[in-house]
């Protein structure tokens, strides 16, 4: 098990909490929150060793969608499809029932 | 052609059956132990046949290919179902969690066409020490049926009552969604296919 840690200096602050993904093999759980701090992700990851997958996804992932938010992902294996999936998810329900 | 699908485990008979040159060395040294590999859920090109290996830890997985004339037998979770493998383990195998729960969620399943994943079902499948104590129970379904949300919910709570983690995942052909997540949704969830995992609102209707 391997946990990381990445801020970034998004600005977009979001207004509500999103849950989204489940805790099974091959997926995740992704948790936004608002916050007023800078952008915070931490990771927690049964699969060692890929922390620049992480980084990169992550990376490509906030030069689109600058959110500022307290970010919480727990891994079980998912591929980087999967990831960008759930983040993707997490977006749509922010933007859900405003 | 035999039909292959998705979490389908194939007997080789070497090493060499695998395809690249760029194995990890625990692939070498823990692959022999079984000889089996894991279909996984992507397309077939050429003849040949995406699967995975896995080794002793979590992160031990490795992606590769292998041709379909390698293949020496076929396991499917659903058989290790219909056989009961989970009787003809040893006592202390008997266990883990994961494996003590089997033959009561057999009575929970009776009549669901259902099939035994993940680390339980390779142990059951090739009788070598793979689930641990902390393992969930990876479960298959190829429903002939759709099911709302509430019961959805109760099969998961039935299912969860016996010192395990029990994950549930939904078969469509050669797509796959969890059924917890289908429970618990209020808007879309997310379908594995043989591509990149896609979005949808009901997974219940074939794309």
């Amino acid at each position: 098990m391997e946990k990381l840690h990445f801020n970034f200096d998004t600005k977009d602050a979001i207004s509500k909490p999103v849950h989204v993904g489940v805790v099974a093999s091959g997926d995740l759980e992704v948790i936004f929150r608002p916050t007023d701090k800078q952008t915070e992700v931490n990771i927690v990851t049964g699969s060692d060793g890929f922390k620049e997958v992480w980084s990169n996804v992550l990376k490509r992932f906030f030069d689109r969608y600058p959110i500022q938010a307290n970010i919480e992902i727990n891994d079980f294996g998912s591929t980087p499809g999967v990831v960008n999936l759930r983040l993707t998810q997490a977006l749509e329900e922010l933007h859900d029932e405003k | 052609m035999v039909k292959i699908e998705p979490h389908d485990l194939l007997q080789i008979s070497s090493v060499e059956d695998l395809s690249g040159d760029n194995l990890p060395v625990w692939a070498k040294t823990v692959f022999p132990n079984s000889l089996t590999v894991v279909v996984r859920r992507s397309e077939i090109l050429n003849k040949q046949i995406p699967v995975g290996i896995r080794g002793v830890k979590r992160e031990q997985r490795f992606a590769t290919y292998i041709e379909e004339t390698a293949i020496k037998n076929i396991i499917t979770p659903y058989e290790l179902v219909n056989a009961k493998a989970w009787e003809r383990v040893s006592e202390a195998r008997k266990e883990l969690p994961a494996i003590k729960a089997l033959p009561f969620v057999a009575d929970v399943l009776q009549g669901y066409n259902w099939g035994i994943s993940g680390s339980v079902g390779f142990e059951l499948a090739t009788k070598t020490e793979s689930a641990k104590t902390t393992s969930d129970l990876d479960l298959i379904w190829k429903p002939n049926h759709s099911i709302n949300k509430k019961t959805a919910q109760s099969l998961l709570k039935d299912l969860n009552q016996f010192g395990v983690h029990a994950d549930l995942q939904v078969i469509q052909h050669n797509n796959g969604f969890s059924l917890e997540e289908y429970a618990n949704s209020s808007s879309s969830i997310m379908m594995k296919t043989l591509g990149d995992p896609i979005l949808v609102e009901d997974p219940w209707i074939e794309k």
